[in-house]
């Protein structure tokens, strides 16, 4: 099932790198990636991806393990957001 | 020591250099030992340490100073703290780190690296090493200005201590600390807005636990190691004996609930006790608090306490879930959560009954062994016990990782918190010596028992030099069957006895090996010598190490082949 994880996170080199560590523990490849640095934050940036994931436990598990990283702020699935036409906003 | 500046030449004392902060910030943790290795990118730091006598284990190979670290966080709580030069000093810590990563150990692990201006150019003793260890470590940091040196110090060493623990990594370019300032960068506060942690419950979830403990009928409460991270060894005695909850242990979990206390069912899972086991199998509320629910502790997950409520405790969200789905999750400190129970419960349901049934079990099946009949060899399961009666329950005891490791959880009885160190989720062979050198640091005055197999111990005996540099009085047990005992029994068991390399033919003689490096040396083969052997070693003052020689042939049991249910045990 495909799934839509929007993520703020820190503006730093590695953090690329450990987010898709997270991917690779579950051996998931990402179709879209967009990492966009945010113009009013401090030192923040917006990270889009969607993913092609087993089942909604191994999404569960990925949004918490993205969250689980320190340089991840905050994480969601907003794959149903989306879908409602929500312009969503993390 | 002078240097050159724009102004002609000056006194260093009156600059100091980004490892001189490196030091500083690091003293101001309250950190009183690393244990470390020197090398090219490093000798900036190696120089702080020395001018400032920091003191400092020097290991044999970095395995053994993450290992050392890890044993000494474990019996201090306190994070260990690690040195090791860039490139291969770096990648010798990968295992220990991962090891610490998921058995919860707080390290806090400074590498060298080559000076920013050559980072990606392959230079000499280059290694990925934030690339490398990310997926090993909570967090990792590489420093690319002075300016940053104290607050990601500050930073790593309260990510390593906080919420679960684990290992931070600071990477150093050589540059940094090398670099000389006039003064010392002003402190900035640490910026960690992605990270947080839960220690307290949500009143909601405690309130529905405590009705499920109250009405339940069959419970068994499941201990973890969160139950020792969290110091509530005393808690959950109380709370368990209030509500007359059996306790059933994991590997990591041994110590936090009195092997000899009543309720106490032993350790569950793939050698667990047949007690244990059902209890899990049988019960209508698993009450899990601080355990991952690894697989082999949980064994074949669709017959995993099928009938049963399944409430998780955890301080970390992640695991909640991950492996055993929860009818009631409850994050936090297990800690804060007993504290919260035991206000939050009230009278709860008869357990007679349950508690009959269990003590049955314990009596028709308990652990059992069979005394050596050969000549020059002993059962390894009565060395255990002897090793047991000799240490005394006030010891520290670390193991390698195979049979002597379930034969120490299993005939070891602990009765008291934070004295067993195992690795437990990595399964690190070579971990349980340097692990005892670590906890013999943090614990002078204390008996530190390293129960090693021939195996293991040949992965990281070079340090063996360092118990004899530091006179540390480490009783080392060789169990050795002279074969790789538990890759053995599994082939006996599952590859119809094709014994692929796991009885090698050639061994050392430990005894002369322990001699050659000015340890004493002791050997038993019968039980005499053995109660002879191991009574003198633990009245001598110094180290010793006993290689007992023990049977070839012996299993581990009761045993949980992989696949199969927990009531599935042969061997009972």
């Amino acid at each position: 099932m495909r799934r839509t994880i929007h993520a703020v996170v820190a503006s730093k080199t590695s953090v690329l790198g450990r987010v898709s560590a997270v991917l690779s523990k579950y051996n998931l490849s990402i179709e879209t990636l967009a990492l966009t640095r945010k113009s009013d934050e401090n030192g923040l940036s917006i990270l889009r991806l969607i993913a092609d994931v087993e089942n909604r436990r191994q999404a569960d598990q990925l949004i918490k393990q993205l969250n689980k990283l320190i340089d991840v702020v905050t994480a969601a699935d907003v794959t149903e957001r989306q879908e409602a036409g929500e312009n969503v906003r993390i | 020591m002078r240097v050159e500046t724009k102004s002609g030449t000056e006194t260093r004392s009156r600059t100091i250099t980004g490892a001189d902060i490196l030091v500083r910030s690091i003293l101001q943790e309250g950190v009183d030992v690393v244990f470390g290795y020197p090398g090219g990118a490093v000798l900036p730091v190696y120089d702080a340490l020395y001018r400032k006598h920091v003191r400092h284990v020097l290991a044999r190979h970095e395995q053994g100073a993450i290992h050392a670290a890890e044993g000494y966080a474990r019996v201090s709580g306190k994070p260990g703290v690690v040195i090791a030069t860039s490139g291969p000093g770096a990648t010798n810590i990968v295992t220990g780190l991962m090891d610490a990563c998921i058995d919860s150990l707080p390290l806090v692990v400074f590498t060298g690296q080559v000076a920013t201006r050559v980072i990606g150019t392959d230079a000499f003793q280059e290694a990925d090493v934030i690339g490398i260890t990310a997926p090993a470590t909570k967090h990792n940091f590489q420093v690319k200005s002075l300016t940053d040196l104290p607050r990601i110090v500050r930073e790593a060493f309260y990510i390593a201590a906080t919420g679960r623990p684990g290992p931070v990594l600071v990477d150093l370019p050589k540059d940094v600390c090398a670099m000389n300032v006039p003064t010392e960068p002003q402190e900035t506060a640490m910026k960690l807005p992605g990270y947080h942690f839960t220690t307290k419950p949500e009143s909601h979830r405690i309130q529905t636990l405590a009705r499920a403990i109250e009405k339940a009928e069959k419970p068994v409460v499941l201990a973890g190691a969160g139950v020792l991270h969290a110091g509530a060894s005393e808690q959950l005695r109380s709370f368990a004996e209030k509500h007359s909850l059996p306790v059933v242990s994991t590997l990591l979990g041994l110590g936090s609930f009195p092997a000899s206390h009543p309720l106490f069912l032993g350790m569950g899972g793939m050698h667990g006790t047949y007690a244990a086991n059902m209890a899990i199998t049988e019960c209508d509320l698993l009450l899990n608090i601080g355990s991952r629910f690894d697989d082999r502790l949980t064994g074949n997950l669709e017959k995993f306490a099928p009938e049963a409520t399944i409430a998780h405790v955890d301080i970390d969200p992640v695991e909640i879930g991950k492996n055993v789905p929860a009818d009631i999750p409850v994050l936090g400190d297990a800690a804060a959560v007993l504290e919260r129970l035991e206000s939050e419960t009230g009278p709860s349901a008869d357990k007679s009954k349950w508690l009959k049934h269990l003590k049955a079990y314990r009596q028709q099946h308990p652990l059992h062994y069979e005394r050596s009949q050969e000549r020059g060899c002993l059962s390894p399961q009565y060395v255990i016990e002897r090793v047991a009666a000799c240490a005394g329950d006030g010891a520290v005891v670390t193991t390698d990782v195979g049979q002597h490791q379930m034969w120490t959880a299993q005939y070891y009885r602990f009765e008291r918190p934070d004295h067993w160190v195992t690795s437990g989720g990595l399964g690190t062979m070579g971990f349980g010596f340097p692990a005892a050198i670590g906890a013999q640091v943090a614990k002078p005055d204390e008996t530190v028992v390293a129960i090693v197999g021939d195996g293991g111990f040949q992965m990281t005996l070079q340090e063996l030099a360092v118990v004899r540099e530091l006179n540390l009085p480490i009783k080392t047990i060789v169990l050795n069957n002279h074969a790789l005992g538990m890759v053995r029994q599994w082939q006996e068991a599952f590859y119809e006895k094709r014994y692929a390399h796991s009885v090698p033919s050639v061994q050392p003689d430990f005894v002369q090996l322990a001699e050659s490096y000015g340890i004493r040396g002791e050997r038993a083969a019968t039980e005499e010598e053995a109660e002879q052997v191991l009574t003198r070693a633990f009245r001598t003052p110094g180290p010793v190490l006993v290689d007992c020689r023990v049977r070839r042939e012996a299993n581990v049991f009761p045993m949980v082949a992989p696949g199969k249910g927990l009531k599935e045990m042969t061997g009972v």
